[in-house]
C-alpha cells in the first residue's frame, strides 16, 4: 500500500530541491560604539530535494538546525544564501502572489498541538481559517456554506465526526487536537506538509493512530512529507530518505533502508545506539556519545563532529569534511569513512 | 541482586474528589521495590503513575486528592502512619525524587553550588562549609559535571538540560537514598544526553544499592534500565513481573497492544498495530474491566466484571479474564 513512499532512483520529480541553503543569526557581542556582532551558523550549507509523494525525515539533536531547515521551507525565515526550488520555481524570485500560492501548497503540523491551536477559536473555525484568509487573499468568493462543507470533509478526513465542530480546542484530548491540526493543514489541498515532530507529544497507543492516519492521508492525497524528529525508530517506519543533522550540516543522507541497514557516520550510529529499543536482551557496554552539542556560534575547526567523536583523528580536527557518496543513493561526511 | 525489600506498596487508593465526581486515580495499587532493584512502572498520561509516586512521598495535590486506603511501607515502617515533619525528614534524604523538567526542580535565582549544598545542609549533620563544599563538588563530580568546581557559581540558566537534570540527580543522590523515584527523567533530553543519563542512573543504582522507581511511558527505556515492570491503566495495575518476561509474553491485551504499536526500524510500509479509541477517562469508566471498549480480545464477561490480579505461570501477575483461558 506505500508504494509511493519509495524513493525512485535519482531521476525522479522533485518537488522541493534545497541547493547549498544558508541561514546565519547575527548575535550581538557587545561593543558600545561599534558594535560586534557573531554570527548563529544555524544551517550551513544544506543541499537535499525531495521527490514527489515520498517522505523525507530530518533527524538530530536539538540544537543541529532541523526546525530552522522547516523554518526556511516555510518562508517564515530569509535564506542568508543558497536556493529553495519548489516546483521548479526559484523561491527566491517569488513575487507576493507567488508567495500567497506557495503558501497554499506548503502546510506545517507541530509537536504540540495545545499551543498551535487558538485556544479561543472554535474547531470549525480553525480547521477554516486557513481557506478564508486564502479567499481574502485572492479575491474569490466562496460561501460560507461551501467552506463549512469543506471543514466538514477535512475532520471526516482525519477521523474526527463533524460533532466537534463547535468545541473548543481544551474540550478535545491530545490525539483529537492533533487530528484537527492536520485537518487545518490539509484544508488548502497543499503538496508538501512539514511535521515537526508529530507524534511525540502524544501517548503510546495514540502514536500509532496518528502515524496511520498521516500514511492514510498521503496514499490517498498524494503528499509529499518533510518530517522533523528526533526519534529514529518512527522515522525509520515513515521515510522513505532521511538526513541527519549535526550543527548545521548534513553528516549522512540516504534512502532510510540503507542507512538504517548501515549508518556509517559515527553520529549517526551514535543515535543508533542511544535508542532505547523494547529488548531487555540488547546489551549495551559502551556510553552511546560522550559530551553534548556544541553551540553553532563557535564551531569546532574541521569536522564538527569531532570533540565527541571517538575515532576523530588530526586530519578531522583540521579537514571540514564534505558529503562523499558511499552508493548513488547513500552520502556520508565523514573523514574515516568505512565503507 | 540483594533481596531486602525498600518499599512495598499495599492496596494504595488515591481518591481526588472534584466538583464533577469521585476521580479515582490511584485504585487499588501493590508492589514493592528490593535493594538494588529498579522498577518501572508504564502508562498512558492519566492512568496513575505519577498520582502513585506522590502517594508514596505523601505530596498529592491536597485537598482535591486524598489517600483514603491502603499501606505504604519504607523499611518496614507505614508512610501513612507518619507525622508532616516525620516524613519531611525522609523526604529529600531517604526517597528523593527526580521529576520529568530540571528547570522546574532548581530555583533560578541561585547558584548550582548553593542548591546542591542546600541537601547537605539539610540532611548533614552539623557538617562545617568546607565539608559541605567538598561534598558539593564530589556529587557533581560523580554526575559527571565538567569542572566541578567551577561550575558551583553558576546559575541553572548557564547549564545544558543535560547537565540541569544531572544536578538534579546530584541534589537526589546527595543524602545517599534508599529509594529513588524518577518520574519521567529523561523526556526533555536529546536521545544521547538521555543514554548518558539512564546509563549514570544504573551505575549510582550499582553503588548504592538504593531502590529506583523509574516512571516513563517509554517501554524502550524500561528495557533498558529496570529489572521489573509495572503496567498500569485508569488506575489499576493490569500486569507486572520480571522485564524479560512482559516484554516476551506479555499476558494483558493492554501490554501486549503496547508493545505491538511501536513503530520500529523493521516496520517501514506495514501498517502499525494501532489501539482503538483514547485513554479513558476516570470519571466515567465503563462497568466490569476499564479496558474492553478498547480491547482486541474483549469478551461477555469483561463487560460485566472487574478481572482480578492472577499469577501467571512462568512469573508475573496479571488482570484479564483470558488468562487461564483457552488462548483466543
Amino acid at each position: 500500500m506505500l508504494a509511493n513512499r519509495e524513493g525512485r532512483g535519482v531521476d525522479m520529480e522533485h518537488l522541493l530541491r534545497l541547493q547549498e541553503v544558508y541561514k546565519y543569526f547575527p548575535i550581538a557581542a557587545g561593543g558600545f560604539l561599534r558594535k560586534k556582532v557573531r554570527l548563529l551558523k544555524a544551517v550551513d550549507g544544506v543541499s537535499f530535494s525531495i521527490g514527489k509523494g515520498t517522505s523525507f525525515a530530518l533527524a538530530g539533536e536539538s540544537g543541529s538546525g532541523k526546525t530552522t531547515v522547516a523554518r526556511l521551507i516555510l518562508l517564515l525565515e530569509q535564506l542568508t544564501g543558497g536556493s529553495l526550488q519548489f516546483e521548479a520555481k526559484d523561491v527566491n524570485r517569488f513575487t507576493g502572489q507567488d508567495t500567497v500560492w506557495y503558501r497554499t501548497r506548503v502546510q506545517a503540523v507541530f509537536q504540540d498541538a495545545s499551543s498551535s491551536l487558538n485556544p479561543r477559536m472554535r474547531i470549525r473555525d480553525i480547521v477554516g481559517e486557513p481557506m478564508e484568509i486564502q479567499q481574502a487573499a485572492r479575491h474569490n468568493t466562496l460561501s460560507k456554506k461551501e467552506i463549512h462543507e469543506k471543514t466538514e470533509e477535512m475532520l471526516y478526513l482525519v477521523g474526527l465526526s463533524g460533532t466537534v465542530m463547535n468545541n473548543y480546542p481544551h474540550e478535545l484530548s491530545g490525539g483529537q487536537k492533533q487530528r484537527v491540526a492536520i485537518a487545518r493543514a490539509m484544508i488548502l489541498n497543499p503538496s508538501l506538509v512539514i511535521l515537526d515532530e508529530p507524534v511525540s507529544a502524544l501517548d503510546v497507543s495514540i502514536r500509532a493512530q496518528i502515524l496511520n492516519l498521516l500514511a492514510d492521508i498521503q496514499e490517498k492525497l498524494g503528499l509529499t512529507y518533510f518530517i522533523i524528529a528526533h526519534d529514529l525508530a518512527m522515522l525509520g517506519h515513515v521515510s522513505a530518505q532521511i538526513a541527519v543533522m549535526y550543527l548545521g550540516r548534513i553528516v549522512e543522507i540516504g534512502k532510510t533502508e540503507e542507512v538504517y541497514a548501515k549508518p556509517v557516520h559515527p553520529y549517526t550510529r551514535a543515535l543508533f545506539l542511544a535508542m532505547p529499543l523494547p529488548d531487555p536482551t540488547r546489551v549495551k557496554n559502551k556510553p552511546s556519545l560522550a559530551g553534548e552539542i556544541g553551540s553553532a556560534l563557535n564551531l569546532p575547526q574541521g569536522c564538527r563532529f569531532h570533540p565527541r567523536c571517538a575515532f576523530a583523528e588530526t586530519r578531522c580536527r583540521e579537514v571540514d569534511p564534505t558529503l562523499m557518496e558511499i552508493s548513488p543513493t547513500h552520502q556520508v561526511a565523514c573523514h574515516k569513512m568505512t565503507a | 541482586m540483594t533481596q531486602g525489600t525498600v518499599l512495598s506498596v499495599e492496596g494504595l487508593k488515591t481518591y481526588c474528589f472534584t466538583r464533577a465526581g469521585i476521580v479515582k486515580a490511584v485504585d487499588g495499587v501493590s508492589f514493592s521495590v528490593n535493594e538494588g532493584e529498579a522498577l518501572g512502572i508504564v502508562g498512558e498520561s492519566g492512568c496513575g503513575k505519577s498520582m502513585t509516586c506522590a502517594s508514596i512521598v505523601r505530596l498529592v495535590p491536597q485537598p482535591a486528592a486524598r489517600i483514603v486506603a491502603g499501606k505504604v511501607l519504607f523499611d518496614g515502617e507505614d508512610l501513612l502512619k507518619k507525622s508532616e515533619s516525620e516524613m519531611r525528614q525522609l523526604r529529600g534524604k531517604k526517597i528523593t525524587m527526580i521529576l520529568q523538567d530540571p528547570l522546574m526542580s532548581l530555583n533560578p535565582v541561585y547558584t548550582i553550588g548553593n542548591q546542591v549544598a542546600e541537601s547537605f545542609k539539610l540532611h548533614g549533620e552539623g557538617l562545617s562549609r568546607s565539608a559541605v563544599r567538598q561534598g558539593v563538588i564530589k556529587v557533581l563530580t560523580q554526575v559527571n559535571i565538567p569542572s566541578a568546581e567551577q561550575r558551583l557559581k553558576h546559575y541553572p540558566f548557564q547549564f545544558s538540560g543535560g547537565m540541569r537534570q544531572r544536578t538534579v540527580a546530584a541534589m537526589a543522590l546527595a543524602g545517599q537514598p534508599r529509594l529513588l523515584i524518577a518520574d519521567e527523567p529523561t523526556t526533555s533530553l536529546d536521545v544521547t544526553i538521555q543514554d548518558q543519563f539512564l546509563r549514570l542512573l544504573r551505575e549510582m543504582q550499582e553503588q548504592t544499592k538504593m531502590g529506583l522507581i523509574l516512571v516513563t511511558h517509554d517501554l524502550g527505556i524500561v528495557a533498558e534500565t529496570c529489572n521489573r515492570i509495572v503496567i498500569m491503566y485508569a488506575g489499576k495495575i493490569v500486569e507486572a513481573g520480571e522485564i524479560r518476561k512482559v516484554f516476551d509474553r506479555p499476558a494483558h491485551p493492554y501490554t501486549e497492544a503496547l508493545l505491538q504499536a511501536l513503530p520500529t526500524v523493521g516496520s517501514r510500509s506495514k501498517r502499525l498495530f494501532q489501539i482503538k479509541g483514547e485513554p479513558p477517562n476516570l470519571l466515567n469508566l465503563p462497568p466490569g474491566c476499564s479496558f474492553w471498549v478498547r480491547c482486541h480480545k474483549t469478551m461477555e464477561i469483561c463487560k460485566k466484571e472487574v478481572p482480578p490480579m492472577v499469577s501467571l505461570e512462568g512469573g508475573g501477575e496479571a488482570a484479564c479474564w483470558r488468562i487461564g483461558k483457552e488462548e483466543g
